[in-house]
């Protein structure tokens, strides 16, 4: 008995020296025959910076399940937080204070508007313009309007440094985007101040139809500001 | 005795524990940040930017547990605290935008406990016990965090208190030999359900089973036992965020080594009985998603007390 009690201890010791590492590493031994939580998984994904296996794994949720108004809701912060767009930044920053609107706060959130980041930041808008109003509760709105302004800014940034004519098609888009911005703005009680300076600018600015009006827009601010927008990220990547 | 009832009817003599106890419960980053803080003796303030930036990229666990009681074979009598926190900031909540996520409770009362054994093999139990209830579970917005009033408010209107009159029985088989004991037990918690009146939901009515063995000498011994809570799912969980198992071994009636799975992650712990003292040391990790293995909170606890 002396000896099967000091084998049982030695046991329970070996066992206790493997497990206490074990611990504390989140291995969980009965995973694979628990439920399966798509959303909840794909949240812990964005926590752990991980975007890409979290859009993989809500795009397989939506697809059988388009409705879930949350789940979208998280698919867009993907496209976002892989374009370097983090609401949690506007938090902190509104926590630091100093932003004179709420506009100047969006403003200092925004990536580097590359066309990679730009088509990411519209996915994003996209996808929760796909949320019925009915759906939605404050968050996403929240995110609606900051995907929104965000991607306006972003889009005329790109404009002025293109050096280009904008086509007829990113005319419109440039247009339908100032739109949707005022409107999510005013419906969130931030006052459009800045997108009402933009549209004001670009129809006081010469030319015989949109297209033409916002190439002499941007050609103003290319002139005054180097080619870009004031207080937008610049890439000061050395050629 | 409230775990179940029908135990301190098994063995020899009428005493069986008087105690006070007292337990901590702490989340690996608290602890170590709380063990930093109290080492650095030049610091007027402990509370620095760096423990700051730590409590919003880690969540906060914290826990309190206190009992005292008298227990013998035919009656018990105790009263208890238990306190939980868990406050965790998500970048990314339900719906992809910042959310801080509450989950707190306390629960604390008194209770009075019946047990009596039927030959050598059976016994029964029964507790009955006033219990009062704080609860917190709130998910809150990134509106409400950059708000503080709206944020107060939110805090405030998420906590419900309750109190009831809860009930619990328990049956346990037993087998014994001279080096080999086995049992079998099945306990049902909070019969008729627990009440709580407000707006708190009532504890529901639970039926637990559990089996055990234990291997023993007249000092040493190793106990394994197997529970799984809520046999018949009326709180819907899956059987994997039920389920715990372990073994404890106990050399010379000193220390105890014990090491098994609590819904399913690992857990460890040691136990130092000196004279009229108990120290207890160890960590478990805690579920906090919905499904076993979604995301576990590893938790350290100590424990202080008197036992004999």
């Amino acid at each position: 008995m002396r000896f099967l009690t000091r084998s049982a201890l030695a046991l329970t010791l070996m066992t206790s020296a493997s497990v206490l590492p074990l611990a504390g590493c989140g291995v969980n031994y009965l995973e694979d025959q628990a439920p399966q939580s798509p959303v909840e998984e794909a949240q812990l994904l964005m926590e752990k910076e991980e975007h890409l296996e979290a859009r993989r794994v809500l795009e397989e949720w939506l697809s059988s399940n388009p409705d879930d108004a949350k789940a979208r809701a998280l698919f867009a912060a993907t496209f976002a937080a892989e374009a370097g767009i983090a609401i949690i930044d506007l938090t902190k920053k509104t926590l630091e204070g100093g932003a004179q609107s709420d506009e100047d706060l969006i403003k200092s959130i925004l990536p580097q508007s590359t066309d990679s980041n730009l088509a990411l930041v519209r996915r994003a808008k996209n996808e929760i313009e796909l949320i019925p109003g009915e759906l939605r509760n404050a968050d996403i709105d929240l995110e609606a309007t900051v995907y929104t302004a965000a991607f306006l800014l972003m889009f005329l940034d790109n404009l002025a440094s293109s050096n280009e004519l904008p086509s007829l098609e990113e005319a419109v888009e440039l247009l339908e985007s100032l739109d949707e911005a005022e409107t999510l703005a005013r419906e969130n009680n931030i006052p459009p101040q800045e997108i009402e300076k933009i549209r004001a600018e670009i129809n006081g600015s010469d030319g015989a139809n949109d297209q033409e009006k916002i190439n002499s827009y941007l050609e103003k601010v290319r002139a005054e500001n180097g080619g870009t927008l004031p207080d937008v990220p610049q890439d000061t990547t050395p050629p | 005795m409230f775990v179940n009832p029908s135990l301190p009817a098994f063995g020899y003599g009428l005493h069986r524990w008087a105690f006070l106890r007292t337990q901590l419960h702490l989340d690996t980053v608290t602890a170590e940040t709380a063990a930093k803080s109290l080492l650095d003796q030049n610091s007027e303030n402990p509370v620095t930017p760096e423990i700051v930036q730590k409590a919003l990229t880690n969540p906060v666990h914290v826990g309190h547990d206190t009992a005292l009681g008298y227990v013998n074979r035919y009656f018990g009598i105790a009263g208890f605290s238990n306190v939980r926190a868990d406050v965790a900031v998500r970048q990314f909540g339900d719906s992809g935008a910042p959310q801080v996520r509450l989950r707190a409770y306390g629960i604390g009362g008194g209770g009075v406990s019946a047990s009596y054994a039927l030959g050598q093999f059976f016994a029964l139990g029964a507790t009955s016990k006033y219990v009062e209830v704080a609860q917190a579970t709130e998910n809150i917005s990134v509106g409400d965090i950059q708000n503080p009033d709206a944020l107060s408010q939110r805090v405030q209107s998420a906590l419900k208190r309750g109190n009831g009159v809860s009930s619990d029985a328990g049956a346990t088989l037993q087998l014994r030999s001279r080096f080999f004991d086995m049992r079998i037990a099945g306990t049902v918690h909070d019969i008729g359900d627990t009440q709580l009146g407000n707006d708190l939901d009532p504890f529901l009515q639970t039926v637990g089973a559990g089996v055990g063995f234990t291997v023993h000498g007249r000092e040493n011994s190793l106990h394994c036992a197997a529970d799984l809570r809520d046999v018949l799912e009326v709180y819907g969980e899956h059987w994997t965020f039920r389920s715990y198992a372990g073994c404890k071994a106990t050399y010379h009636k000193v220390v105890s080594l014990g090491a098994g799975l609590s819904q399913g992650y690992p857990t460890a712990g040691m136990v130092l009985n000196i004279p009229f003292s108990r120290l207890e040391a160890g960590m478990y990790t805690r579920e906090v998603g919905s499904q076993a293995g979604i995301e576990g909170r590893t938790v350290y606890f100590f424990a202080l007390g008197t036992e004999f």
